[in-house]
C-alpha cells in the first residue's frame, strides 16, 4: 500500500491478508470436503453444515496450521471431527459399537464384474457399509490419501485404518457380487476356498 | 495355482490391496509384483480390483456442492473475522469506522490478496479444474481482475473506451448494457498473461466481479461444438464462445446459470463486433 494507513485499518488489513492466505489454502479443498462429508452424512443439508462449520473451525484454529504442512489432511480431519459431532448431536445417544459383526466374513471372497453394475449400485453398497468402515474406504480409496494419513484424519492407530479398510473392501466385494447375481451376472475369479498357506 | 518367487496366491491375494495402496515395503512389494506376472489367475483378481477401485474413486467423486456454499462459507468467515478473537467485537467496530473508503474497497475485494508467487500458485491450483479451452479466460479474470484493487470512483465510459482503442471502444457499451443491474464497468484495457494479449473489461458491484474477456484464437483451441460453454470452480463461472478468429468468455462471481445467461445476451452484440 502506498499511502500510510491508521493503525487499525492496517491490523484489520492483516487480518483480510490472513483471511486470504487462509481462503487460498483452504477453498481448494471445498469439493473434496463436501462430496466426503454428504457419503458420511447421507445428506446434502447435512454435508453442507458440516463442510461450513469445517471451514468455521479451521479459520479459528489456522493459527495453529503449519505452512507447508498437507492443508488436505488438516481439513479433513477437522471435516470428520465436525461430521462425528453432529452425529452425536443428532442421535443424542453415544454411538455404539459399529457393528464389527456385520463385517465379518468368509476369508477370500467372490470378486465381483464391477463393468456391469451401475454407479447407484457402487454407491449405495458403499453407503451401507457401518461409518467407521466407510470412512476408511471414502479416505483411501476415493480421497487417495495414504494409510498414516487416513490414521492422523480418524484420530485412530494406523493398525486399526488397515483392518478397517481390508473388512469393509471384502464387505464391499461381496455386497457387489450379490447384486451381480441377482442381475444374472456371473463373478469372475470366485476362488474355491484354497488358501495356498 | 502357480507358485512363484517368494509369495504364494494366498499370500499375493492377502496384501494384493496394500500393494494396489503403495503402502507394503520394497520388498513386499516387489515378491507380489514378481508373483503377479507369473500368475494369470491373481493378475485376474488384480484386474479386478482395480477396476473396482476406478470406479469406486469415480462415482465417490461425483457429487459436487452447490455453486452457493463457498459463498456462504465466504460470508460466514467475514462475519467471524479473526483467527485469534481477542476484543474482537469492539476492535473490529473501532475499525471500521476508522477505516477510509478505499482500504474498505481493498479489503473487501482483498480476500484473494496475496505475494505474486501465491497468487501464481492458487491460479495454478484451480486451473486443472477446468478443460483447457477455459483455462485462457479464468488465468486471466483471477490474474487480472481479482487480483487487483479498484479507484473508489470509476472513470468514465469514454475514458473506458479509450483504453481499448477504436476498434474495441464498443464493448463498454456492450458490457455495460448486458451485466445485472448494481454492476458497473470498472476497468477497460488490453492486458497479458503469459505472452498471449488480451482485450479485458471488467464489471464490478461490491466485491463482485464480472470479467469479459477476448483474446485471439491459436491453432486447436476450441469449445467442443457448443455455442455456449461453461463451467465453474471455486467461486468463479466461466462461459466461452468462439469466432473464427477469436476466444470469448465471460468470467465472474455470478452463479454458472446467471453468468451464462448474462454470456448469452451479449454474443449476438458480441458476434456482429468481433470478427
Amino acid at each position: 500500500m502506498a499511502k500510510p494507513v491508521p493503525a487499525a485499518s492496517k491490523r484489520l488489513f492483516l487480518k483480510a491478508n490472513a483471511r486470504a492466505e487462509f481462503e487460498a489454502e483452504a477453498m481448494p479443498h471445498l469439493d473434496d470436503l463436501f462430496r466426503t462429508a454428504l457419503r458420511m452424512t447421507g445428506d446434502r443439508a447435512r454435508a453442507d453444515d458440516a463442510v461450513q462449520e469445517t471451514y468455521l473451525q479451521a479459520w479459528k484454529s489456522f493459527g495453529q496450521f503449519e505452512k507447508g504442512t498437507n492443508c488436505r489432511a488438516w481439513l479433513f480431519r477437522i471435516l470428520f471431527y465436525c461430521v462425528n459431532h453432529q452425529r452425536r448431536k443428532l442421535f443424542r445417544f453415544p454411538l455404539v459399537g459399529d457393528a464389527e459383526e456385520i463385517l465379518e466374513s468368509t476369508p477370500s471372497g467372490p470378486e465381483p464384474v464391477t463393468e456391469a453394475l451401475r454407479d447407484e449400485q457402487i454407491l449405495g453398497a458403499l453407503d451401507s457399509l457401518p461409518p467407521d468402515y466407510r470412512a476408511a474406504v471414502v479416505l483411501v480409496d476415493v480421497e487417495e490419501f495414504g494409510y498414516k494419513e487416513a490414521a492422523e484424519i480418524l484420530g485412530i492407530p494406523i493398525g486399526t485404518v488397515m483392518s478397517r479398510l481390508s473388512r469393509a473392501r471384502r464387505k464391499l466385494r461381496e455386497r457387489l457380487a450379490e447384486t451381480a447375481k441377482s442381475y444374472g451376472i456371473g463373478n469372475r475369479g470366485e476362488r474355491k476356498g484354497g488358501r495356498g498357506d | 495355482m502357480i507358485k512363484a518367487g517368494d509369495l504364494n496366491c494366498a499370500g499375493t491375494l492377502e496384501c494384493l490391496d496394500a500393494w494396489l495402496d503403495g503402502e507394503l515395503s520394497p520388498a513386499d512389494s516387489a515378491a507380489v509384483a514378481r508373483h503377479l506376472e507369473t500368475c494369470a489367475g491373481c493378475s485376474g483378481v488384480l484386474a479386478n480390483r482395480l477396476s473396482l477401485r476406478e470406479r469406486l474413486r469415480r462415482v465417490g467423486r461425483s457429487a459436487e456442492p452447490a455453486p452457493e456454499l463457498a459463498q456462504r462459507i465466504h460470508s460466514r468467515l467475514g462475519v467471524d473475522d479473526s483467527p485469534n478473537r481477542t476484543r474482537r467485537g469492539f476492535l473490529a467496530a473501532a475499525a471500521m469506522v476508522l477505516m477510509s473508503v478505499g482500504t474498505y474497497a481493498a479489503w473487501k475485494s482483498g480476500h484473494l490478496r496475496m505475494t505474486p508467487a501465491a497468487r501464481e500458485d492458487y491460479i495454478a491450483s484451480i486451473l486443472p479444474e477446468v478443460a483447457p479451452v477455459m483455462r485462457i479466460g479464468l488465468q486471466q479474470h483471477v490474474h487480472c481482475a481479482v487480483f487487483r484493487s479498484y479507484p473508489a470512483q470509476a472513470p468514465g465510459e469514454e475514458e473506458l473506451a479509450r483504453d481499448l482503442g477504436p476498434y474495441y471502444a464498443g464493448l463498454v457499451r456492450v458490457m455495460q448494457t448486458h451485466v445485472p443491474g448494481g454492476f458497473r464497468v470498472v476497468m477497460a484495457h488490453r492486458c497479458g498473461y503469459k505472452e498471449r494479449p488480451y482485450v479485458h473489461v471488467v464489471a464490478k458491484r461490491g466485491s463482485d466481479l464480472i470479467s469479459l474477456l477476448i483474446t485471439r484464437r491459436a491453432d486447436g483451441e476450441a469449445f467442443d461444438g457448443t455455442s455456449v460453454y461453461s463451467s465453474g470452480v471455486s467461486r468463479f463461472s466461466i462461459a466461452g464462445f468462439e469466432t473464427p478468429e477469436h476466444l470469448i468468455y465471460l468470467v465472474s462471481d455470478l452463479d454458472q446459470g446467471a453468468n451464462a445467461a448474462v454470456f448469452e445476451t451479449m454474443t449476438a452484440s458480441l458476434k456482429t463486433g468481433v470478427g
